[in-house]
Parts: C-alpha cells; structure tokens; sequence
C-alpha cells in the first residue's frame, strides 16, 4: 500500500495534480465493479480475519473483530449492496473506517489504489429510480476510462443502524 | 506568551471537593477534640487552599467566601474564639454553602444569594465578635498608571544589605531588568558585579548609583524593587530633564529602544488581545456590570437585523440557525474527564513488573530462536513466569483505579450528626474497614446506596432513647459501617443495633401489596427480601431525612447494576444489618465460557445460581409455546439461546444439553446451551463504542486467542424469555 | 533542557497550574506535596535553579522550608519564591527573613508567574 502523501502528487493518468483540486480516494472493487471511498476517513487496511457474529443484528453486519482491543464492527459490503457472497480469498481485505466517531470494517474483495480524483471528474449519482437505494453513492467518479462509485461512508451504515438504533433500544430498556 | 489555565477547572472543583470533605470531617471531630492545634490547622488549609486556587480561576464568590471562613477559623487558631457547639455548626453550614458555591462556579450559575449572603454576615459577625475583627485589606488598590507614556528619567540609589543577598537575590537580575525599561546611564558594568558568595562577604557595603530613562510608570521601578524594598536603602527621584530625554527619543536609541519596545508590545497584547469591546470598558471604569449587561440585552440578534434588513428571510435564518445547531451538536462534545490521582508508588511498582515482563519476554525470544525439544521444561517454566507477570501486571493496573472506600464512607459523620439533631437519637457512628480499596467507578456508584441505608438504620431501625431505656439498652444507639475483602468481591455491612425488622408489618404490607397470599407459609428468610420489592416501604410516617420517594428497591437495583448482592439479616429487639457484596471492579469480571454451536459467549459468574444437566422430561412445554424446566419444584422459563440467537446449537434435546440457570433482580431464566467451557476472568470491552446497544448482550471481550466472545445481559435474557420473542434472526 | 524549578504546594490543582505554566515556558519542573518531601527531593539530588513554595502545608510548611533550603549550602543562594494570598502580609515578612528571596501573590496569572520567575533567576 502506498501512502496517500506518496501518491498525493500523482493522479492516474500519469499527470501531476495537486491533492487540493480534488479528492484523494481508495479504491476497491466488488465483484466487477469499482468503489471509493475518501482516503481521509481510512484508518488502515487489514487482512480478512474471521469474525465474532452478533446475533439479531442486520445481515450486512458480519460481526466484530478485534482491533488491537477495541470491538470494531464489520460491514460486508456486499451483502449491504445486495451483491451474490463470496467465500473469502486471498485479496480479501478489510477497511477500517472512521464513521462519525466511530471506527468500522468494510469487507471489500480487493483493495486497487489510491487515485486523485478531480472534482471536475465526477459526477453525482444516476437516479437509477427507486428500485436501487443511492443515498451511500455521493457520486460517480472517472479516472481515465475507469467509472468509480463513490461512496458517502457516513451513509453506508446509515443513522438507523447505528445511532438512533441505540436511542430507541435503550428508550425500550427503560419502559420495559 | 499567554497560558490558558483554565483546562485545571475541573481538578479545582475535584480538589475543592476535597477539601470541602476534609472539613467536614475536621469539624466533626474538633466537636469531639476542641483543643487540638493540628485539627485546626488541617480545617484552615483546607479553606486556605480553595481560596488561593479559586482566585485563580476567578472565581471570586468562593475566594471571599473562603476567606471569611479563614477568619473565623483563624480566630479558632489564635484563641480568640473557643470552639463551641454552635461554632461548629456555623462552619458546617458555611461548608454546605460553599459546596453550592462551587457548584454554581462549577455549572456556571448564579450562586443563591439568599443562603450565601447571610452566611457571609453571620461568618463575618462571628470572627469579628471575638474581638479578632476583618483584617484590613492588605493592599490598597493600585493607582492607574499614569496614562501619559513620555520618558522621564529617574536617578536611583540602592544600597542593599547583606540580608538580600542571603536571600538569592542577585543585583544582576535587577541591574538588567532596569536595563530592559529604557536607558541606564552610566552602562552596567557586568562583569564587574562579583557572584553571590562574594557579595555576601564583602565588609563594605555597596551602593549601585545610576539614572534611568524610561517611559515606563514609575510603580514598575518600584516594583523592581519589591523584593528587596525592606532590606535596602532605596532612593528613586524623579529628575527634570525631559527636554534631553524627549530629543534623546527622537534620535532613536538604536539598541535599547528596541527591546524596551517588543517587550512592551508584548505586555500588552497578552493583558487586551481578544477581548470584547464592554469587557474593557468595565475593566477601564468606563461603564459598570450592570450598564453593560443591559445594553448587551438591548443588543439585537444577527438574524432579527439581517430580516430587517430583508438581507434574508426568515426561513433563510431559521434554517442556518438550525444547521449551526446541528453543527454544534456535531461538534466533538468538550467531555468532562474523569481524572484519577494515583500514587506514584503504585506507579513505581508497575515499572518494575514491565521491567520483569520484559525480561521474560526476551529469554523467551532467546530461547525459541534455537528451541530444541529438550529444552522443554526451561520453556514451561519462563512460559509460568510470564503468566506470573502478566497477573501481577493485571492487579497492579486494576489497583491504579481502586480508591479507598473512606471516600465514600466520609460523608456519614456529619449525615449521623445532623440525624441525631432532627430525629431526637442519640447516635453514635462508628466505621471500620476505611481503608479497603475498590474500584473507583464502585465507589462512585455506591454512595447514594449506602446513604439510602444508613439514613433507614437511623430514622426506623434505632429506636428513640426512652423507648431503649425502656427495653434495657443504651439510650445512645449505634451504626456501624464496616468494609472488608471477601474473596474476589469487597463486602460492606450497614448495621444498626434497633428495633430489627417487624416481620408482622412487612406481611401486612406485603399482603395489602398483593404480593403475597394470606394462605402462603412464609419463612423469615422469604418475608425480609420482599422490603425490596417496588413501592414497598413501612415508614409510618414519611420523615423529612429519609424516603421521598426513593425505597429499597432502588438501592437493591443499583447495587445489582453494579454486579453486586445484597442481603438482610434481622433480629427483633436486637437490630438489622445489610451486606452489600460488590465486585472490585466493573471492568473485569469473572465469567463462565459457555459453547452454542461454534460461538462462545461469557455469562457473568455473579448471575449464574447454577448449571444442571436435567433429566428427560423435566423440560416441558406450557401451551406450546414456552418451555419451563422444574428444578427443586420451582419453575424456571428455558431460553434456547440457539433459538433466540439465531444459531445453530450442536444439541436440541435438553436432556442432552446444559441449563445454566441465572438470576437478576430476583427473577430466574434457565438457559441451554451446548457446553460449559470454563470459568475465566473477563476484560468487559464496549460494543457500543463503535456499534450499538444489542438486547441479551452487555459487552464483549477477548480471548485468548485474540477472538471476540460476547457477553450476556442476564437481565435482558430474562426479558427475552419473558416475551418469548426472538428478535429476527 | 531549560533550567529546573522545584514547585512545593499541597494543592494539586495548584501545582498543575504552575507545573503547566512554567513547562510551555520551557522550565523542566519536579513537583513536591509538601515541605518535608521538597527537601527529601533536595537531599535526593534535585537541583533546581528556583524553588517555588506555598506557605501553608501539612508537615513542613513554606517557612520551615524555606529555612532548611538556605541551610543547604548547594542551596544557600538558590531563589526562593513564596505563594502568598493578599492576606498573609505579616508572612512575606517573616519568609523573608527566613530567606525567601520574593513572593507571588495568588490569585496570578501565568504571565505575572513568569515576570517574577525572570526578576529572580539569573539569566
């Protein structure tokens, strides 16, 4: 893995541009596609490690892990996507996220680079209607021939899994 | 440069705290030993330090009120005033008001000027009463330096005696602060000023005579001085001769000038930079408080002129205001931490074992870097050192947060006194055990508790005194607190030698209650625990002191949430005493490893009443929709944890499986898993941190293989089972 | 490393304070709650270049201490400086004629901490 400020001044295309023009993504793929998420909230990348289930908790919640002692939360992107599993390989890795104070793993397959993405290069996300859930895409962004969804992390794991999920539950703990 | 000290607030207020306690308990005890000095002394320093640190802080309500109470306690010191029950009194009344001043500093309120105002009179009536009197202030204010800023010049003659030498002063220091105001003439001679230990032996003495030109106020020439004012012989005169000095400012000074100038600039931008406009007017004498408070209320808001001025509209405004409060809930939340004070000692004592620890660790590295199989026993044996280090490492880190339970024990004396006052008892008070430690989190925690249960054993567990007389005890009756370890727990005992409990009361109650049947036989040991259930209290009459609301069941509950115990034992005639058992710690439990398919989970061993493997048929259905297993004739709901966990248990028969039957807040849930497989102590981690509350479960931990196991909510469990509904898998 | 002060309080918050003051200021700080620990500091190797104590501690109080501190003959010439509040005029009296070589008078703040610290230490 190259560090952001290694690859800050380089962009894809071999050119040189200035972190400040745009913003700097990690990209992974799933399955056939492409995602990024902004460098900024990636704490690290570790390698796929089994996971502790949590019962009664959504599917895409694969369960906790340890991080050198703190519970961390796993999300299999996939499965949040509505993507076919996989069984774990290899490439499989896990991106520990920094969520509104809070620290998760993405389950992603493969991590591929980390790419300067200019603001001109991107675009907001496709109505795709109501059939596909867009509110975690913040965008679309190209580099070179490539389409990168971007996504908006604080949406993945939106508000009602975590947060209010706690308000409501501990409401319930009282009245019960 | 400008310190901010503010970030030391909130060790202020713990200290203070403190020493508000240490008065408490200083008073109380001067009651019992009015001639002791040092008692006395401890009281006064107390005060004395609040009052210097809270002038640091600006707090000025609680300096003065603190040096009132010095007063008072000086007069005490001095003999000028005895020490008198309505003394004693006064001051613990003074102690109470100064506790509400430290929390209105605290939460930045207004103190109650109601309570604090003639607590101030009468503080002040007393020590002046005794003749002792309000010392005068000790500095008259300073005059405002003279606003005009030309150079005058001063011709300055100091001739210090032996004594300032004596004292570390060094003319140097003093020679070069004169230098950094503005011109010295004629120049120091540096090296010509010989080192301290030539200067105090020197026969004749020696006299600095020079002029300085300076457009600095006089007062700081002065202040130069200030150390060395009474021991010298000091003459500062004004001489005239401005005409030269102000041509001698036009020319510039190249080298002096410039530093007296950066200096300058510097002074001042630390005393008036970022400050707001009225603030410095009142500073200046310009306006008052008050005149500025009121024009500030006069002062529109930014969002009513910018809609005046039709600049936006009113939704416009609202939605910013809306999303600047947004912003600030967002904003990371200036938490208060907690801090603990810890003994360096017991910080020592951990280095060494890291010390040890490493060592250990590298011999082990030395000896698996060419590890032969012969070397076993070697390898077994470092492999028990470091298991030995790691525990020992583990009860040291564990000890940084214990804390002696006299912190929460210290609060009674004076809690007993003023019960004796109101009740008409005689009580007498006596505690042992101070100096057990537990965690600090327990101790925080148990305190309204043990309140709770002492205020009971004084106002309905002791007897009046005619009523003792009458039965042959002792007219003064006793509490007694009493701490001390008990395994892995720490065990405190509230014991009163009353009245005990009326078991034909509590059943009449009880039955009034409808939470027993008149047709049911009830053993003593069954009738006493029902003063624990909700809304159960026999108080004849509700005092002021004690109730309000708050019974047993609450003090049973918090000491259940804090995973403890508690449990009666009465005698009529003879008295009543609670045991409380506590864990030492909240953050590591003692937990029993149980197997359900291939997840491991942790129950906490202080909820685990036991584990049985049941015979066939003892588990049965009821309705079809629950099970229940009979145990001794009870019946206990059976929570398949497999079930309600959404796993895949290896055993559905129950008679092949394991039912641990755990109990909360008196309720019992029997459940079955595949396997126990151990007991082990367990470091309780947070699952909410990063993710969220999950029903059934309190936390997790991690084993030692680096995995993660959950830990179980017993209380939730039996909520769980209660509604019989698995929350989908 | 800057030069080293020995600040002598029983109040925490108020060692914090200075301990905090005179570190961003550069100074290397040992801390001790009371006098009789000061000069078991001082007997232990401590050198400080400027000793700071409050008057009023459990033990040893700020005179006391002062006075064993001149008795040292490492530290016969070191500087002494006094917390004092407003009220404790007769004491500055009497911890200069123990030896104090001056006073700051609480409440201070940083800045005022730090003119006098530069009026008695030797540059």
């Amino acid at each position: 893995m190259a560090t952001a400020t290694e690859t800050a001044a380089t962009d894809a295309d071999g050119q040189i541009g200035l972190a400040s023009e745009g913003n700097q993504y990690l990209t992974f793929t799933l399955g056939e596609e492409q995602y990024g998420v902004d460098i900024l909230r990636v704490q690290e990348i570790k390698g796929y490690a089994a996971v502790t289930r949590i019962p009664n908790t959504p599917e895409h919640i694969k369960g906790v892990l340890n991080l050198r002692g703190t519970i961390v939360p796993i999300v299999d992107l996939r499965t949040k996507f509505g993507m076919e599993r996989v069984e774990a390989t290899m490439f499989t890795v896990i991106v520990v996220v920094v969520v509104r104070d809070r620290i998760m793993g993405l389950v992603v397959d493969a991590v591929s680079d980390v790419l300067n993405i200019a603001a001109r290069e991107t675009q907001p996300s496709p109505d795709f209607g109501s059939r596909v859930d867009t509110s975690f895409i913040h965008g679309i962004g190209r580099s070179g021939d490539r389409l990168i969804t971007l996504l908006d992390i604080d949406r993945v794991l939106s508000l009602s899994e975590v947060a209010q999920a706690e308000a409501v539950l501990a409401e319930a703990g009282r009245a019960g | 440069m400008s310190v901010d000290l503010s970030r030391f607030q909130s060790a202020f207020f713990e200290e203070s705290a403190e020493h508000v306690a240490t008065m408490e308990e200083g008073l109380l005890q001067l009651e019992q030993r009015p001639g002791d000095l040092d008692l006395l002394n401890r009281i006064f320093r107390a005060a004395h330090s609040i009052k210097g640190n809270a002038g640091m802080f600006g707090f000025a309500a609680v300096g003065e009120f603190t040096h009132k109470m010095e007063n008072l306690l000086d007069a005490l010191r001095t003999g000028t005033r005895a020490v008198t029950k309505p003394l004693i009194d006064l001051l613990l009344e003074a102690a109470d008001g100064l506790k509400r001043l430290l929390e209105a500093a605290r939460t930045q309120a207004e103190p109650d000027e109601a309570v604090i105002g003639p607590l101030l009179g009468r503080l002040q009536a007393c020590a002046a009463g005794a003749g002792g009197g309000e010392p005068a202030p000790a500095h008259p204010p300073v005059a405002p330096p003279p606003s005009a800023e030309t150079r005058r010049r001063y011709r300055i003659a100091w001739r210090p005696s032996k004594s300032v030498f004596q004292r570390g002063v060094h003319p140097a220091g003093m020679l070069r602060e004169l230098q950094e105001m503005g011109e010295v003439t004629p120049p120091v001679a540096w090296e010509a000023i010989p080192p301290l230990e030539v200067l105090e032996n020197e026969d004749s003495p020696r006299v600095w005579t020079l002029t300085l030109a300076t457009d600095r106020p006089r007062h700081e020439i002065d202040d130069v001085f200030l150390f060395v004012a009474e021991d010298s012989e000091l003459t500062i005169e004004e001489v005239e001769d401005e005409v030269e000095a102000q041509v001698k400012v036009e020319n510039g000074f190249p080298s002096t000038s410039t530093l007296t100038s950066t200096s300058a600039s510097g002074l001042a931008s630390t005393s008036a930079s970022g400050k707001p406009l009225g603030e410095i007017l009142v500073e200046e004498g310009v306006i008052s408080p008050d005149v500025l408070r009121q024009a500030l209320a006069q002062q529109k808001r930014l969002g009513e002129i910018l809609v005046e001025q039709k600049a936006a509209t009113p939704q416009q405004i609202a939605r910013a205001l809306d999303k600047q409060h947004q912003l600030e809930r967002a904003a990371p939340k200036k938490v208060e931490t907690a801090s603990i004070r810890v003994d360096t000692e017991k910080i020592d004592k951990l280095i060494n074992l890291v010390g040890e620890l490493v060592i250990t660790q590298s011999m082990l590295s030395d000896l698996g870097a060419h590890f032969q199989i012969s070397q076993m026993p070697v390898l077994l044996e470092r492999l028990a050192q470091l298991e030995r280090n790691t525990r020992e490492i583990q009860e040291r880190v564990m000890a940084v947060r214990m804390l002696p339970i006299g912190t929460a024990f210290n609060r009674f004396p004076r809690l007993i006194r003023d019960l004796s006052a109101k009740n008409g008892k005689q009580i007498q008070l006596v505690m042992s055990g101070e100096d057990t430690e537990l965690d600090k989190t327990v101790i925080e925690s148990i305190g309204d508790p043990l309140t709770h249960l002492v205020r009971n054993a004084a106002d309905h567990g002791l007897e009046r005194p005619e009523e003792r007389a009458a039965t042959g005890k002792r007219e003064q009756g006793t509490v007694t607190l009493n701490a001390f370890h008990e395994g892995g727990s720490i065990c405190i005992t509230v014991q009163d030698d009353g009245r005990g409990l009326n078991r034909d009361r509590i059943l009449a109650k009880a039955l009034q209650q409808g939470l027993v049947n008149e047709t049911d036989k009830l053993t003593d040991d069954q009738i006493w625990p029902l003063i624990f259930r909700p809304g159960f209290s026999t108080a004849e009459t509700v005092t002021d002191v004690s109730g309000r609301g708050v019974g047993m069941d609450v003090v049973k509950r918090n000491i259940e949430a804090l995973g403890g115990t508690i449990s009666i034992k009465t005698e009529a005639g003879r008295g009543t005493t609670f045991t409380l058992t506590l864990p030492l710690t909240l953050a590591i439990i003692d937990g029993l490893t149980l197997r359900v398919g291939t997840e491991t989970y942790i129950v906490p061993l202080l909820s685990v009443v036991e584990s049985i493997q049941p015979r066939a048929g003892a588990v049965q259905s009821v309705a079809g929709r629950g099970e229940v297993v009979n145990v001794r004739n009870l019946y206990h709901p059976v929570l398949r944890l497999g079930d309600i966990f959404g796993l895949a248990p290896e055993i559905t028969d129950p008679a092949q499986a394991i039912l641990v039957i755990l109990e909360s807040e008196g309720e019992r849930v029997a459940v079955m898993v595949d396997e126990l497989l151990g007991q082990q102590q367990v470091v309780i981690k947070s699952l909410e941190q990063n993710f969220r509350k999950v029903e059934g479960l309190s936390g997790a931990t991690i084993l030692g293989d680096g995995t993660v196991a959950l830990i179980l909510d017993v209380r939730g469990l039996i909520g769980l089972a209660r509604h019989g509904e698995p929350v989908g898998a | 490393m800057g030069k080293q002060v020995l600040i002598v309080d029983d109040s925490v918050t108020m060692r914090q304070m200075v301990s905090f003051t005179l570190s961003s200021a550069g100074f290397e700080v040992v801390e001790a709650g009371d006098g009789q620990e000061a000069v078991g500091k001082l007997n232990a190797g401590a050198k400080p270049h400027l000793v700071i104590t409050d008057l009023n501690m459990p033990r040893m109080d700020g005179i006391s201490l002062i006075k064993a501190v001149r008795a040292m003959p490492a530290f016969k010439f070191t500087p002494v400086l006094m917390l004092t509040t407003e009220s404790d005029d007769g004491k500055k009296r009497e911890g200069q004629a123990a030896g104090a070589t001056g006073w700051v008078v609480k409440p201070f703040n940083p800045e005022q901490m730090l003119k006098v610290i530069a009026k008695v230490l030797p540059a």
